[in-house]
């Protein structure tokens, strides 16, 4: 039901594109409601495994729910829902009547990649979440935009095609495309470990890991603020997932060489994004910068494989995807308030938008990895992993990402106390925008608080359980 | 009549409070004779019979007390005579003007805790009362516009600060081995360490400081010869004899004391006695005449003291000489003040304005100048100059230009590549894996 | 939740809910958001005077809540807590008069009064964390609620300090984090615990701990401005006098004093450290800072730099009684935490209000000034010559159990340190005191405000004539039950078994 209801949703949106708005939020409300109802079902009786239509796995289609696949909707669905107040605040009536539609669709898509069974399915979603994500990033309008949703397409696609050539060569080699048939069939052959390399690679490059990061700061920093918010936050984490839970279910946690080789790349992702995005002069830009800083981070998580390291990485994707999305909507404020976002000259859009600036803060402390926030616990638990498995340069590569990352930050931040001149003309902001921004901006902060509870969720159906066997 | 006895300790808080109280501004200007009236509860502890103490329980670290005993009772009564003839001749009607207003609420101030110096019980107590006296005195002393008297204020204070200094190190150390800072209870410890001595030797020398006695006397001279009478009694009264007083409190711990010190005390005293009346008996001015009556009258202490500490038993039966002389000298200095004050009005018809007596600075004045320019040379000149250059050339290593523009064409490469290294990441991947499988197979 | 686990969030949350309400008042509303502060300030007041009288009768006040399994945030109130609680409960009810004063028509108030608050929760959160975790919890917020204070002037010569401030203390937090965890991972817990936690670990991780141990001091030692970490101090002097005031006194520079006791005492406990041979280099570090502080301050010109150097070399004494490992000494560093609070604050009242009313910054400006505001320059001399440790001032009080307790640990040139830095001290005070009472004042100021016949607003003369009374108090009645000198000795013998 949460795929279904925003895919009507996106129908209703297309039909009546009037009343888009409206139909809109009806469907976000109706997706949380269905996203909480579930949660409820896993919470009590345990792992959820549902076959569409009756037929059950070998034929039929799959859905299946553990903890892991339960929080990532859960956290799409608090996005989602942060996104689409704001959106209905920020769209004006042209905009929305593509946006909605759009946005409905991507959201469907996400869901059911979080809620897939098997490997074909979750191509299929890929593919549609990718491209309901290009054409997002295409409303912008625009030379820049479209060159950026132009490349992002290429990207997306030959992502996407390297993940079905490998889900081919596992369907050839194993006969079966469903995740629990396949982790009891592999063998280590050569042709499963093509088919992961292949998988990998374009997941990885969907993922935005350096070096393969070059096509996400103009595709994000060129869309509008709430399609940035949501490809920041959700999109990139959807292939992050799938390559999650590919590694964990098919491979028993990634080999020794390959998960450094992982981390090494995420070290290198977290250094370089965080110079690069303290190198930019447009704020969208250093945000986008520093998502591809973030994804570092969770790529860390591949080389420390322990329990902790992969609870953490969760804890990261959650509370990144909060924080990014609320960094990109106050980026929108500011955009929308100032006609810019060059950083040099944000003195007098800081003064003035007090509230917008409190969520960038508030999101930029958890990206530093400061208590009390999500971004603290999972750095604290990414942290005690690389130090309980010895490996403490990771440790140290997380210290130095946060410095920069505070660097970063506090350029953004440090505008705020320019005394300015303020009685230049502006635009308003509509007062929604600022408080959406800010809701999600706290929420990162609670979800420093409520660790304990969210962890016994991620037990659930122990996603991670396989990862203890080392 | 015993809530009388009860209340009399009281007094003894009274007495330094009452002049604390008199320095306040408002109440100053509103009373006629403010030092006077100060006085009063001090007069009235002097011609009480016995002894009297009180136990201040919270006050410093604990202990403290305020006592009047037989050395106090003639350092009162000295106290009270200098001060009230002191007040008289600075305050009376004919300069009364606003300067002098507010050098009488110095004086008061100074007078408190000198007071308070002289009832103190334990020696924690009588060296904060008299340090806090010494602070205060250089009020009094600076506040006349006369640059003499300011040069000799700045020695005074140097003096001063390292005395406190010294004096802070000397009760540090007999600290260690006493429970019980009090006067009364300190002449008869026996358990006394043999650090007792050096911190002997290093109060002598604190109170040597603070009481300007010879070689220490830097500052006297100059300050007595280009100031007015009345203040050079004050210099008498609170710094050189509360210097003596602590002198002779401290004589308590001289039990186990070295030959040493007495040496040094009894070369001090003979060396003062004599370059007092060496100077004394060609006097350039007859100003200083006070000056060296002040230095041979501590000169002849030192003697005292020196011969006491070498052979206690002598000690034991004269020391109750000693405060005698001492109120003696304080009294004599009191009267030839006064005379001096009066000659000076009944000349003042015939000479209007005086001239301040400039002398030029001396030779330590001249050295400390030298030492403190260079010294602030040094630290404003010398070393911003080099933190500059150590800065500049930390600059020269940061050249953020060249690293910016390096990393910038690393990105340009990276997007520019970008496909020819993805498909390098692809073969290298496949590559490694190929690897793997023909070593596990 | 009883009244017991509840105190201490309520406590916590005192200073908080005003500020986090402060930022949404309206800039106008001057009468609601200082009400709203002495509210808070007041409130704060009273439920530490309750907490103080149930320790005194042996309650115990703690709340816990787990952030994750076996990683607790816990705020407990013990001994050495309740005196920095006390402290900058004391010192924020007056800075919060003083700052209402300093900044009347200023821009951006809410703001400035809202991060006040912030910075005045973190510190209690870090005087009453009961782990590490905790308080690295506090003591980031307490750098993230003081960075806007810093820079609030808006000048580009703040922004810079600001920059510095934050790469300084950022790096110093992310190495104190980096040294908990690895503790963490070595001992499993980071409970603060009197006289240490680490004693039984095996003794093949002492290596590792004395590594941790000086990543945790280079830490905790940024914000305590030990040489060579204290580069952001003097230039965070750009920031408004309530601001340096209570940075000095009671917030940042306090924090990370009491963050190396913390880190000595009830990390690793005064006799393991000892036993690792971790406290004289310590003690070494410390009393370079303390003559190396002087040394600067001595050539200084503007005065408020003076007083921030003069911080850096007075705050080391806290560190240096800690490190001399000797109960007297201990007792003269955790008095000091107190007493180089109360001073410091006078004196930066005072130089706030000689800024604020005469326009004047430099020393030399300063001549004559005791003629034309001696009550502001009557708390200047009192919070100086406590300073210099004249008795009996509360500065005195903290030299004396220092100097002693370093004869007691036979380490006699500590006291040569303290006597140094004593004429030192002097050495730069006393010439500010000469110039300002007995100099001929100059026809003009530099940019002198009236207020009517008084020497300056009420606000402004009153917190300073406040603290130094109790700079007076503190000092002669020491040993009064309760002082914080008695409370000192209390803590020292939890921590010493004795």
């Amino acid at each position: 039901m949460a795929i279904l209801l925003p895919l009507v949703g996106a129908l209703g949106c297309f039909i009546w594109p009037r009343r888009a708005t409206l139909t809109g939020l009806t469907s976000a409300v109706g997706v949380i409601v269905s996203v909480a109802g579930l949660g409820w079902r896993v919470a009590l009786d345990g792992a959820q495994r549902y076959a569409v239509g009756g037929w059950h796995a070998p034929l039929g289609i799959d859905l299946y729910s553990d903890g892991l696949s339960l929080l990532m909707l859960a956290i799409s669905a608090l996005v989602g829902a942060g996104v689409s107040i704001y959106a209905s605040a920020y769209f004006s009536h042209p905009g929305a009547r593509h946006f909605w539609p759009l946005w409905l669709f991507l959201w469907s898509a996400l869901n059911a990649l979080f809620l897939a069974a098997d490997i074909f399915n979750l191509y299929v979603t890929l593919e549609l979440m990718g491209l309901a994500a290009v054409a997002l990033v295409a409303l912008a309008g625009g030379a820049n935009a479209l060159r950026a949703a132009m490349r992002y397409l290429l990207v997306s696609l030959l992502g996407s095609m390297l993940y079905l050539l490998g889900v081919a060569l596992l369907y050839h080699g194993f006969g079966s495309v469903d995740i629990a048939i396949l982790a009891q069939r592999v063998q280590p052959t050569a042709a499963f470990w093509a088919a992961m390399a292949l998988i990998s690679v374009g997941l990885l490059l969907k993922t935005a890991l350096f070096p393969l990061h070059f096509w996400l700061p103009p595709a994000h920093a060129s869309a509008p603020a709430p399609v940035s918010a949501l490809l920041s936050a959700l999109v990139v984490k959807g292939a992050f997932y799938i390559l999650l839970r590919l590694w964990l279910e098919l491979f028993q946690g990634p080999a020794a060489p390959i998960g450094q080789l992982l981390g090494l790349l995420g070290a290198a992702a977290v250094l370089w994004g965080g110079i690069q995005a303290l190198r930019q002069t447009r704020l969208k830009m250093l945000i986008a910068y520093s998502t591809v800083a973030q994804l570092g981070y969770l790529f860390i998580g591949f080389s420390l494989d322990s329990v902790i390291a992969w609870m953490a990485v969760l804890y990261l994707a959650m509370s990144h995807a909060l924080a990014k999305a609320a960094m990109f909507m106050a980026a929108g404020n500011i955009l929308r308030f100032a006609g810019h976002d060059d950083i040099g000259n944000l003195n007098r859009v800081a003064n003035r938008l007090p509230l917008t600036l409190a969520a960038f803060s508030l999101a930029g402390m958890s990206a530093m990895g400061l208590p009390p926030s999500g971004g603290f616990i999972a750095k604290w638990m990414l942290l005690q992993a690389s130090l309980e498995t010895g490996q403490w340069w990771w440790a140290a590569v997380l210290v130095l990402g946060g410095l920069l990352t505070a660097a970063y930050v506090f350029k953004v931040i440090g505008q705020a106390f320019i005394q300015a001149e303020t009685n230049q003309g502006s635009s308003e902001v509509p007062a929604l925008m600022e408080w959406t921004a800010l809701a999600l901006g706290v929420a990162v902060i609670l979800l420093g608080f409520l660790a304990p509870q969210l962890l016994l969720l991620i037990d659930i159906g122990t996603p991670f359980g396989v990862g203890m066997v080392k | 009549m015993s809530a009388i006895t009860a209340a009399l300790p009281l007094l003894l808080l009274l007495v330094p409070a009452a002049p604390l109280l008199m320095a306040q501004p408002a109440l100053r200007r509103r009373l006629r004779w403010p030092v006077q009236l100060a006085l009063l509860p001090a007069i009235v502890l002097l011609f009480m019979p016995g002894s009297l103490s009180i136990d201040l329980p919270w006050v410093l670290l604990g202990d403290s007390g305020l006592a009047f005993d037989g050395l106090s009772r003639w350092w009162l009564a000295m106290s009270i005579v200098a001060w009230g003839a002191a007040s008289v001749l600075l305050y009376s009607s004919e300069n009364a003007k606003h300067g002098d207003e507010t050098q009488r609420s110095w004086l008061l101030l100074s007078m408190a805790a000198q007071l308070a110096a002289v009832l103190a019980a334990d020696l924690f107590s009588f060296f904060a009362f008299s340090s806090l006296m010494g602070y205060v005195f250089y009020g009094l002393l600076a506040f006349s516009a006369n640059a003499q008297l300011h040069r000799a204020g700045r020695v005074y204070l140097v003096f001063l600060v390292i005395a406190d200094l010294i004096l802070f190190e000397s009760i540090l150390i007999v600290g260690r081995s006493l429970d019980d800072f009090a006067f009364a209870r300190l002449a008869g410890d026996s358990a006394l360490s043999p650090e007792a001595s050096l911190s002997l030797l290093l109060a002598f020398f604190g109170f040597a400081l603070r009481a300007a006695i010879w070689p220490l006397h830097l500052w006297l001279p100059g300050a007595i010869a280009s100031s007015r009478p009345a203040i050079g009694l004050c210099i008498w009264i609170a710094p050189v004899a509360t210097g003596l007083l602590g002198m002779l409190r401290w004589m308590s711990l001289a039990e186990v004391a070295s030959p040493r010190v007495a040496v040094l005390l009894l070369v001090s005293g003979a060396v003062a006695i004599a370059y007092a009346m060496k100077r004394g008996l060609s006097p350039e001015r007859p100003q200083q005449a006070t000056a060296h009556i002040i230095i041979a009258a501590s000169g002849i202490v030192m003697l005292a003291l020196g011969t006491g500490l070498a052979d206690a038993g002598l000690w034991k039966r004269y020391a109750g000489i000693l405060p005698v002389f001492i109120v003696g000298v304080g009294i004599g200095l009191t009267l030839l003040s006064i005379i001096r004050a009066w000659l000076e009005r009944s000349s003042r018809h015939a000479v209007p304005e005086t001239a301040p007596v400039i002398c030029d600075p001396s030779w330590y004045e001249r050295w400390a100048q030298a030492f403190i320019q260079k010294l602030r040379h040094l630290g404003l000149v010398s070393l911003p100059a080099l933190r500059t250059s150590t800065l500049n050339c930390r600059d020269k290593l940061w050249q953020r230009e060249k690293w910016w523009g390096r990393l910038d064409a690393g990105e340009q490469y990276f997007s520019h590549w970008a496909f020819a290294i993805l498909l390098a990441v692809i073969l290298s991947i496949l590559l490694v894996i190929v690897g793997l499988y023909s070593h596990s197979a | 939740m009883s009244w017991n686990t509840l105190l201490p969030l309520l406590i916590v949350c005192s200073s908080l809910i005003p500020g986090l309400v402060i930022f949404f008042l309206a800039e106008e509303r001057v009468k609601t958001r200082s009400a709203l502060n002495m509210t808070g300030a007041l409130l704060k007041a009273v439920l530490v005077g309750i907490m103080l009288w149930g320790i005194f009768q042996g309650q115990y006040y703690e709340f816990r809540i787990v952030l994750l399994p076996g990683l607790d945030l816990v705020l407990r109130a013990g001994p050495l807590s309740m005196l920095l609680v006390t402290l900058s409960t004391v010192l924020w009810l007056v800075t919060t008069v003083y700052a209402i004063g300093y900044l009347e028509n200023s821009p951006h108030r809410s703001r400035f009064f809202g991060f006040f608050s912030l910075c005045v929760t973190a510190t209690v959160g870090v005087a009453m964390a009961g782990n590490l975790i905790t308080f690295i919890l506090f003591y980031e917020l307490l750098t993230l609620a003081t960075y806007p204070l810093v820079v609030h002037r808006g000048t580009e010569v703040a922004r810079r300090a600001g920059r510095n401030y934050l790469v300084y203390t950022f790096a110093g937090g992310a190495l104190l984090l980096f040294s908990t965890l690895w503790l963490y991972t070595l001992s499993g817990s980071l409970e603060f615990t009197a006289r240490g936690f680490l004693a039984s670990l095996s003794p093949v991780h002492d290596t590792a701990l004395v590594i941790i141990f000086v990543l945790m001091i280079a830490g905790v030692g940024v914000k305590a401005a030990l040489v060579p970490l204290h580069g952001w101090l003097p230039q965070a002097m750009v920031a408004p006098a309530p601001v340096s005031a209570l940075l000095h006194a009671v917030a940042v520079v306090k924090v990370g004093a009491f963050g190396i006791v913390r880190v000595v005492y009830d990390v690793y406990g005064i006799e393991f450290a000892s036993s690792l041979g971790l406290l004289l280099p310590l003690a070494i570090v410390a009393s370079v800072t303390i003559i190396y502080g002087s040394m600067r301050a001595l050539f200084q010109t503007d005065l408020k730099r003076m007083l921030a150097f003069s911080t850096v070399s007075q705050v080391s004494y806290i560190a240096l009684g800690t490190a001399l490992g000797e109960p007297v000494a201990a007792i003269g560093g955790m008095v000091h935490l107190v007493h180089q609070g109360v001073q410091k604050i006078t004196l930066f009242f005072c130089a706030g209000n000689l800024a604020e009313t005469l326009g004047i910054h430099k020393i030399s400006e300063m001549r004559g000034v005791g003629r034309r505001m001696p009550w502001t320059m009557l708390a200047f001399s009192v919070g100086a010559l406590g300073m210099i440790g004249v008795p009996p001032l509360a500065g005195f009080v903290s030299k004396w159990y220092l100097a002693s307790g370093a004869l007691d640990a036979g380490q006699g040139w500590v006291v040569l340190v303290l006597a140094a830095s004593s004429l030192l001290n002097a050495a730069y005070f006393l010439p500010i005191l000469y110039i300002a009472w007995f100099k001929k004042p100059p026809a003009t100021w530099p940019e002198e405000r009236k207020f009517g016949n008084r020497e300056t607003a009420w606000a402004l003369l009153l917190p300073p004539l406040a603290t130094a009374l109790l700079t007076i108090v503190l000092g002669l009645l020491a040993t009064a039950p309760l002082s914080p000198l008695q409370w000192a000795s209390f803590i020292v013998e939890l921590e010493f078994a004795r």
